[in-house]
Protein backbone atom coordinates (compact mmCIF):
# COMPACT_ATOMS: atom_id res chain seq x y z
CA UNK A 1 0.00 0.00 0.00
CA UNK A 2 1.49 3.43 -0.86
CA UNK A 3 3.24 5.22 2.00
CA UNK A 4 4.32 1.92 3.94
CA UNK A 5 7.27 -0.25 3.16
CA UNK A 6 5.49 -4.15 2.85
CA UNK A 7 5.27 -5.20 6.56
CA UNK A 8 7.51 -8.25 7.32
CA UNK A 9 5.30 -11.47 8.25
CA UNK A 10 7.44 -11.14 11.85
CA UNK A 11 5.83 -8.03 13.19
CA UNK A 12 2.78 -9.06 11.82
CA UNK A 13 2.96 -11.83 14.31
CA UNK A 14 4.66 -9.48 17.35
CA UNK A 15 1.81 -6.90 16.75
CA UNK A 16 -0.88 -9.90 17.37
CA UNK A 17 0.98 -10.48 20.59
CA UNK A 18 1.77 -7.72 22.13
CA UNK A 19 5.40 -7.88 21.37
CA UNK A 20 6.17 -4.67 19.52
CA UNK A 21 7.08 -1.38 21.24
CA UNK A 22 4.65 0.69 21.30
CA UNK A 23 5.64 3.48 18.64
CA UNK A 24 5.60 0.59 16.28
CA UNK A 25 2.81 -0.88 17.18
CA UNK A 26 1.19 2.22 16.50
CA UNK A 27 2.66 2.57 12.87
CA UNK A 28 1.67 -1.40 12.44
CA UNK A 29 -1.75 -0.36 13.63
CA UNK A 30 -1.70 2.50 11.06
CA UNK A 31 -0.62 0.37 8.45
CA UNK A 32 -2.90 -2.58 8.70
CA UNK A 33 -5.94 0.13 9.15
CA UNK A 34 -5.57 2.00 5.92
CA UNK A 35 -4.78 -1.49 4.08
CA UNK A 36 -8.18 -4.02 4.00
CA UNK A 37 -6.35 -6.96 2.91
CA UNK A 38 -3.52 -7.00 5.20
CA UNK A 39 -6.91 -5.79 8.01
CA UNK A 40 -8.11 -9.69 7.06
CA UNK A 41 -5.07 -11.37 7.33
CA UNK A 42 -4.88 -9.86 10.68
CA UNK A 43 -7.93 -10.70 12.18
CA UNK A 44 -7.64 -14.34 10.35
CA UNK A 45 -4.68 -14.93 12.45
CA UNK A 46 -6.18 -13.67 15.71
CA UNK A 47 -8.71 -15.29 15.08
CA UNK A 48 -6.88 -18.95 15.11
CA UNK A 49 -5.02 -17.88 18.00
CA UNK A 50 -8.15 -17.67 19.98
CA UNK A 51 -9.28 -20.69 18.65
CA UNK A 52 -6.31 -22.95 19.57
CA UNK A 53 -7.08 -21.21 22.72
CA UNK A 54 -10.35 -21.85 23.40
CA UNK A 55 -10.10 -25.56 22.22
CA UNK A 56 -7.14 -26.71 24.01
CA UNK A 57 -7.85 -24.59 27.38
CA UNK A 58 -10.58 -26.61 28.60
CA UNK A 59 -7.91 -29.78 28.60
CA UNK A 60 -6.68 -28.86 31.55
CA UNK A 61 -9.88 -29.33 33.77
CA UNK A 62 -9.99 -33.29 33.46
CA UNK A 63 -9.26 -34.94 36.28
CA UNK A 64 -5.82 -36.48 36.78
CA UNK A 65 -5.83 -40.01 36.28
CA UNK A 66 -5.25 -41.94 39.76
CA UNK A 67 -1.81 -43.51 38.23
CA UNK A 68 -0.44 -39.83 37.80
CA UNK A 69 -0.49 -39.08 41.37
CA UNK A 70 0.94 -41.91 42.03
CA UNK A 71 3.52 -41.71 40.08
CA UNK A 72 4.55 -38.38 41.84
CA UNK A 73 4.38 -39.73 45.26
CA UNK A 74 7.15 -42.69 43.99
CA UNK A 75 4.97 -44.83 46.31
CA UNK A 76 2.39 -47.33 44.34
CA UNK A 77 1.03 -49.06 46.79
CA UNK A 78 0.39 -52.58 45.52
CA UNK A 79 -0.81 -54.68 48.66
CA UNK A 80 -1.25 -58.35 47.96
CA UNK A 81 -3.89 -60.62 49.78
CA UNK A 82 -1.67 -62.09 51.90
CA UNK A 83 -0.06 -58.94 54.01
CA UNK A 84 -3.62 -57.20 53.74
CA UNK A 85 -4.72 -60.41 55.62
CA UNK A 86 -1.79 -60.55 58.07
CA UNK A 87 -2.79 -56.80 59.03
CA UNK A 88 -6.50 -57.66 59.12
CA UNK A 89 -5.57 -60.65 61.35
CA UNK A 90 -3.00 -58.14 63.94
CA UNK A 91 -6.02 -55.22 63.60
CA UNK A 92 -9.00 -57.57 64.34
CA UNK A 93 -6.86 -59.20 67.24
CA UNK A 94 -5.95 -55.89 69.36
CA UNK A 95 -9.36 -54.18 68.44
CA UNK A 96 -10.98 -57.59 70.11
CA UNK A 97 -9.13 -57.05 72.84
CA UNK A 98 -9.50 -53.34 73.61
CA UNK A 99 -12.15 -51.97 72.05
CA UNK A 100 -12.26 -49.93 68.58
CA UNK A 101 -13.04 -46.82 69.49
CA UNK A 102 -10.16 -45.49 70.85
CA UNK A 103 -7.98 -47.19 68.27
CA UNK A 104 -9.70 -45.23 65.27
CA UNK A 105 -8.02 -43.35 62.94
CA UNK A 106 -9.58 -41.46 60.57
CA UNK A 107 -13.10 -42.26 62.38
CA UNK A 108 -14.83 -39.13 60.57
CA UNK A 109 -14.64 -41.59 57.46
CA UNK A 110 -15.34 -44.30 58.71
CA UNK A 111 -18.36 -43.03 60.78
CA UNK A 112 -19.72 -41.11 57.79
CA UNK A 113 -19.58 -44.60 56.10
CA UNK A 114 -21.50 -46.42 58.47
CA UNK A 115 -23.87 -43.76 58.55
CA UNK A 116 -24.41 -43.33 55.00
CA UNK A 117 -24.77 -47.26 54.39
CA UNK A 118 -27.35 -47.10 57.27
CA UNK A 119 -29.42 -44.65 55.28
CA UNK A 120 -28.72 -41.89 57.48
CA UNK A 121 -27.76 -39.79 54.75
CA UNK A 122 -29.31 -38.48 52.15
CA UNK A 123 -27.43 -38.86 48.59
CA UNK A 124 -28.49 -37.55 45.13
CA UNK A 125 -28.34 -40.62 42.48
CA UNK A 126 -25.69 -40.27 39.73
CA UNK A 127 -24.28 -41.53 36.50
CA UNK A 128 -23.73 -45.67 37.19
CA UNK A 129 -20.43 -45.88 35.69
CA UNK A 130 -16.59 -44.28 35.64
CA UNK A 131 -17.88 -40.72 35.08
CA UNK A 132 -20.25 -40.23 37.52
CA UNK A 133 -17.68 -41.59 40.31
CA UNK A 134 -14.68 -39.55 38.76
CA UNK A 135 -16.53 -36.46 38.35
CA UNK A 136 -17.61 -36.36 41.66
CA UNK A 137 -14.08 -37.29 43.24
CA UNK A 138 -12.22 -35.20 40.50
CA UNK A 139 -10.54 -38.72 40.15
CA UNK A 140 -10.25 -41.11 37.39
CA UNK A 141 -12.08 -44.03 38.82
CA UNK A 142 -13.73 -47.36 37.90
CA UNK A 143 -17.03 -48.63 39.34
CA UNK A 144 -16.08 -52.16 41.11
CA UNK A 145 -17.64 -54.76 39.27
CA UNK A 146 -18.17 -57.24 42.46
CA UNK A 147 -20.36 -59.54 40.52
CA UNK A 148 -17.78 -62.69 40.46
CA UNK A 149 -18.04 -62.06 44.58
CA UNK A 150 -22.24 -63.03 44.55
CA UNK A 151 -22.86 -58.83 44.51
CA UNK A 152 -24.76 -56.73 42.74
CA UNK A 153 -25.29 -52.90 42.02
CA UNK A 154 -28.18 -51.28 43.88
CA UNK A 155 -27.34 -47.73 43.09
CA UNK A 156 -24.35 -44.73 42.78
CA UNK A 157 -24.86 -41.59 44.97
CA UNK A 158 -23.32 -38.58 45.50
CA UNK A 159 -23.14 -37.85 49.28
CA UNK A 160 -21.86 -35.35 51.53
CA UNK A 161 -18.61 -36.68 52.87
CA UNK A 162 -16.40 -36.44 56.29
CA UNK A 163 -14.48 -33.48 54.63
CA UNK A 164 -15.96 -33.03 51.48
CA UNK A 165 -17.65 -34.82 48.37
CA UNK A 166 -18.02 -38.75 48.99
CA UNK A 167 -19.76 -41.22 46.72
CA UNK A 168 -21.73 -43.97 48.02
CA UNK A 169 -22.25 -47.35 46.22
CA UNK A 170 -24.49 -50.04 47.02
CA UNK A 171 -24.59 -53.37 46.52
CA UNK A 172 -27.00 -56.47 47.26
CA UNK A 173 -25.61 -59.60 47.69
CA UNK A 174 -27.35 -62.61 46.81
CA UNK A 175 -29.06 -62.97 50.52
CA UNK A 176 -30.51 -59.34 49.97
CA UNK A 177 -27.62 -58.24 52.54
CA UNK A 178 -26.57 -54.71 51.61
CA UNK A 179 -22.64 -53.83 50.92
CA UNK A 180 -21.74 -50.33 50.63
CA UNK A 181 -18.30 -49.02 49.03
CA UNK A 182 -17.59 -45.30 50.09
CA UNK A 183 -15.37 -43.49 48.43
CA UNK A 184 -13.60 -39.55 49.30
CA UNK A 185 -10.48 -37.87 48.91
CA UNK A 186 -7.34 -39.25 51.23
CA UNK A 187 -6.29 -37.17 54.04
CA UNK A 188 -3.11 -37.33 52.42
CA UNK A 189 -2.66 -40.85 54.79
CA UNK A 190 -1.74 -44.43 54.25
CA UNK A 191 -4.51 -46.64 56.50
CA UNK A 192 -5.77 -50.15 56.63
CA UNK A 193 -7.66 -51.07 59.04
CA UNK A 194 -10.86 -53.59 59.89
CA UNK A 195 -13.31 -52.87 62.43
CA UNK A 196 -16.54 -53.92 63.97
CA UNK A 197 -19.53 -51.52 64.41
CA UNK A 198 -22.40 -52.09 66.11
CA UNK A 199 -23.29 -55.38 63.58
CA UNK A 200 -21.48 -54.41 60.77
CA UNK A 201 -17.27 -54.90 59.41
CA UNK A 202 -15.85 -51.94 58.35
CA UNK A 203 -12.76 -51.86 56.51
CA UNK A 204 -10.69 -48.56 55.92
CA UNK A 205 -8.32 -48.87 52.99
CA UNK A 206 -6.62 -45.16 52.42
CA UNK A 207 -3.92 -44.36 50.18
CA UNK A 208 -2.89 -41.08 49.43
CA UNK A 209 -5.42 -40.03 47.07
CA UNK A 210 -8.30 -42.30 47.63
CA UNK A 211 -10.12 -43.04 51.17
CA UNK A 212 -12.05 -46.57 50.19
CA UNK A 213 -14.49 -47.71 53.39
CA UNK A 214 -16.28 -51.16 53.19
CA UNK A 215 -19.27 -51.50 55.02
CA UNK A 216 -21.49 -54.78 55.47
CA UNK A 217 -22.44 -57.42 57.78
CA UNK A 218 -20.01 -60.43 56.84
CA UNK A 219 -17.28 -62.72 58.37
CA UNK A 220 -13.71 -60.55 57.83
CA UNK A 221 -12.73 -63.41 55.44
CA UNK A 222 -15.76 -62.53 53.47
CA UNK A 223 -15.11 -58.51 53.85
CA UNK A 224 -11.56 -59.01 52.80
CA UNK A 225 -12.14 -60.94 49.85
CA UNK A 226 -14.48 -58.81 48.77
CA UNK A 227 -12.57 -55.40 49.99
CA UNK A 228 -9.79 -56.55 47.73
CA UNK A 229 -11.74 -56.96 44.93
CA UNK A 230 -13.68 -53.22 45.24
CA UNK A 231 -10.24 -52.06 46.27
CA UNK A 232 -8.71 -52.96 42.79
CA UNK A 233 -11.53 -52.63 40.21
CA UNK A 234 -11.70 -48.66 41.20
CA UNK A 235 -8.48 -48.39 39.14
CA UNK A 236 -7.89 -47.85 35.49
CA UNK B 1 17.40 -33.72 49.12
CA UNK B 2 15.81 -32.66 52.40
CA UNK B 3 12.53 -34.28 53.46
CA UNK B 4 10.97 -30.68 53.34
CA UNK B 5 12.50 -29.97 49.77
CA UNK B 6 11.16 -32.84 48.64
CA UNK B 7 7.65 -32.32 49.95
CA UNK B 8 7.97 -29.20 48.56
CA UNK B 9 8.99 -30.56 44.83
CA UNK B 10 6.34 -33.27 44.69
CA UNK B 11 3.65 -30.53 45.65
CA UNK B 12 4.73 -28.33 42.97
CA UNK B 13 5.06 -31.23 40.69
CA UNK B 14 1.43 -32.21 41.34
CA UNK B 15 0.33 -29.15 40.77
CA UNK B 16 1.77 -29.11 36.99
CA UNK B 17 0.00 -32.07 36.25
CA UNK B 18 -3.15 -30.65 34.75
CA UNK B 19 -1.49 -28.14 32.68
CA UNK B 20 1.39 -30.56 31.16
CA UNK B 21 -1.38 -33.26 30.83
CA UNK B 22 -3.43 -30.36 28.83
CA UNK B 23 0.24 -29.64 26.92
CA UNK B 24 0.80 -33.01 25.87
CA UNK B 25 -2.61 -33.94 24.63
CA UNK B 26 -2.45 -30.74 22.28
CA UNK B 27 1.17 -31.54 21.11
CA UNK B 28 -0.24 -35.04 20.40
CA UNK B 29 -3.44 -35.11 19.44
CA UNK B 30 -4.11 -37.98 21.41
CA UNK B 31 -4.96 -38.44 25.11
CA UNK B 32 -3.57 -42.05 25.65
CA UNK B 33 -0.68 -41.51 23.84
CA UNK B 34 0.27 -38.32 25.58
CA UNK B 35 -0.90 -39.51 29.57
CA UNK B 36 1.55 -42.13 28.89
CA UNK B 37 4.13 -39.32 27.78
CA UNK B 38 3.23 -37.71 30.74
CA UNK B 39 3.55 -40.68 33.05
CA UNK B 40 7.07 -40.98 31.88
CA UNK B 41 7.94 -37.06 31.89
CA UNK B 42 7.16 -37.52 35.46
CA UNK B 43 9.30 -40.22 36.10
CA UNK B 44 12.12 -39.08 34.76
CA UNK B 45 11.45 -35.52 36.55
CA UNK B 46 11.80 -37.51 39.56
CA UNK B 47 15.15 -38.40 38.85
CA UNK B 48 16.43 -35.61 37.74
CA UNK B 49 14.36 -33.49 40.24
CA UNK B 50 18.10 -31.80 40.82
CA UNK B 51 18.40 -30.32 37.51
CA UNK B 52 15.25 -28.16 38.14
CA UNK B 53 17.53 -24.75 38.55
CA UNK B 54 14.64 -22.40 38.74
CA UNK B 55 11.86 -24.19 40.69
CA UNK B 56 9.77 -20.82 39.23
CA UNK B 57 10.11 -22.17 35.81
CA UNK B 58 8.74 -25.98 36.75
CA UNK B 59 6.44 -25.59 34.25
CA UNK B 60 8.74 -25.23 31.46
CA UNK B 61 11.47 -27.57 32.84
CA UNK B 62 8.58 -30.30 32.70
CA UNK B 63 7.40 -29.19 28.84
CA UNK B 64 11.20 -29.53 27.98
CA UNK B 65 11.91 -33.09 29.72
CA UNK B 66 8.44 -34.30 27.76
CA UNK B 67 9.32 -32.67 24.76
CA UNK B 68 12.51 -34.41 24.57
CA UNK B 69 10.93 -37.93 25.77
CA UNK B 70 8.31 -37.41 22.70
CA UNK B 71 11.31 -36.60 20.11
CA UNK B 72 12.87 -40.02 21.60
CA UNK B 73 9.79 -41.92 21.09
CA UNK B 74 9.30 -40.30 17.31
CA UNK B 75 12.37 -41.27 17.05
CA UNK B 76 11.94 -44.97 17.77
CA UNK B 77 8.61 -45.03 15.81
CA UNK B 78 10.19 -44.30 12.54
CA UNK B 79 12.72 -46.89 12.92
CA UNK B 80 10.53 -49.42 13.91
CA UNK B 81 7.74 -48.19 11.48
CA UNK B 82 4.66 -46.99 12.75
CA UNK B 83 1.17 -49.08 14.22
CA UNK B 84 -1.81 -47.15 13.50
CA UNK B 85 -4.56 -48.77 15.42
CA UNK B 86 -8.55 -48.43 14.49
CA UNK B 87 -9.43 -48.59 18.14
CA UNK B 88 -7.52 -45.84 18.99
CA UNK B 89 -9.89 -43.35 17.63
CA UNK B 90 -11.84 -42.90 20.53
CA UNK B 91 -8.73 -41.89 22.24
CA UNK B 92 -8.32 -38.88 19.99
CA UNK B 93 -9.06 -35.29 20.95
CA UNK B 94 -13.30 -35.34 19.74
CA UNK B 95 -13.41 -38.07 22.76
CA UNK B 96 -12.23 -35.84 24.92
CA UNK B 97 -13.88 -32.60 24.76
CA UNK B 98 -17.74 -31.64 24.98
CA UNK B 99 -19.99 -32.69 21.78
CA UNK B 100 -21.14 -29.39 21.30
CA UNK B 101 -17.29 -28.47 19.94
CA UNK B 102 -16.53 -31.26 17.86
CA UNK B 103 -16.73 -29.78 14.67
CA UNK B 104 -14.19 -26.75 15.33
CA UNK B 105 -11.92 -29.40 17.33
CA UNK B 106 -12.00 -31.41 14.34
CA UNK B 107 -11.02 -28.87 12.55
CA UNK B 108 -8.28 -27.56 14.73
CA UNK B 109 -7.33 -31.35 15.67
CA UNK B 110 -6.97 -32.18 11.39
CA UNK B 111 -5.21 -28.91 11.14
CA UNK B 112 -2.54 -29.04 13.55
CA UNK B 113 -1.56 -32.50 13.07
CA UNK B 114 -0.71 -32.01 9.41
CA UNK B 115 1.90 -29.66 10.84
CA UNK B 116 5.14 -30.49 12.37
CA UNK B 117 6.07 -31.13 15.58
CA UNK B 118 8.32 -28.36 16.01
CA UNK B 119 5.25 -25.84 14.89
CA UNK B 120 2.63 -27.55 16.79
CA UNK B 121 4.65 -26.62 19.93
CA UNK B 122 6.02 -22.86 18.69
CA UNK B 123 2.06 -22.51 18.89
CA UNK B 124 0.95 -23.95 22.40
CA UNK B 125 3.81 -22.35 24.04
CA UNK B 126 2.62 -18.64 22.72
CA UNK B 127 -1.24 -19.26 21.83
CA UNK B 128 -2.07 -22.00 24.81
CA UNK B 129 0.62 -21.59 27.33
CA UNK B 130 0.74 -17.26 26.98
CA UNK B 131 4.87 -17.57 27.10
CA UNK B 132 6.13 -14.44 25.64
CA UNK B 133 8.93 -14.61 22.93
CA UNK B 134 11.53 -13.85 25.32
CA UNK B 135 10.12 -16.94 27.40
CA UNK B 136 9.90 -19.11 24.31
CA UNK B 137 13.38 -18.37 23.13
CA UNK B 138 14.23 -18.76 26.70
CA UNK B 139 12.54 -22.86 26.86
CA UNK B 140 13.21 -23.76 23.00
CA UNK B 141 17.51 -22.26 23.67
CA UNK B 142 16.94 -20.75 20.79
CA UNK B 143 17.45 -16.93 19.61
CA UNK B 144 14.41 -14.62 19.54
CA UNK B 145 14.71 -14.13 15.70
CA UNK B 146 13.78 -18.12 15.45
CA UNK B 147 10.93 -17.65 17.77
CA UNK B 148 9.52 -14.99 15.39
CA UNK B 149 10.19 -16.50 12.21
CA UNK B 150 9.20 -20.24 13.61
CA UNK B 151 5.85 -18.83 14.30
CA UNK B 152 5.19 -16.93 11.59
CA UNK B 153 6.02 -19.83 9.85
CA UNK B 154 3.72 -21.78 11.74
CA UNK B 155 0.49 -19.69 11.99
CA UNK B 156 0.84 -19.36 8.19
CA UNK B 157 0.39 -23.48 8.16
CA UNK B 158 -2.06 -23.46 10.55
CA UNK B 159 -4.17 -20.93 8.55
CA UNK B 160 -3.58 -23.06 4.93
CA UNK B 161 -5.32 -26.11 6.94
CA UNK B 162 -7.79 -24.48 8.62
CA UNK B 163 -8.77 -22.71 5.46
CA UNK B 164 -8.74 -25.47 3.56
CA UNK B 165 -12.38 -27.76 3.54
CA UNK B 166 -11.86 -30.95 3.60
CA UNK B 167 -12.94 -30.98 -0.43
CA UNK B 168 -9.81 -28.75 -0.96
CA UNK B 169 -11.09 -25.63 -1.77
CA UNK B 170 -10.00 -22.58 0.26
CA UNK B 171 -12.76 -20.51 1.88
Amino acid sequence: MTGFAPLPEEDLHAFIDGELEPARARAVADQIAADPALAAKVAAYQSDKALLAAHYGPLIDRPVPLAMHRAVRKKPMRLNFARLAMAASVLIAIVAGFGYRALLPGGDVIGTAVAVHGGAVAGRTIAADASGISETLGLKLKLPDLSKAGYTLAEVAAVPGARGKAVKIAYRSAAGEPFTLYLENSSGREQFEITKRGDVLVCLWQDDVLSTVMVGKMPAAEMLRVASMAYNGLYF
Amino acid sequence: MTAGRDETFTAALTAQIPALRRYATALLGHATAADDLVQDCIERALRQADSLLDPLRMGAWLRSILHNLHIDALRRSRRQGVKVDLADIDNTMAAVVPPRDHAGVMDMDRAMAALSVEHRQILLLIGLEGLNYREAAAELDVPIGTVMSRLARARERLRQELGTVPGGERV
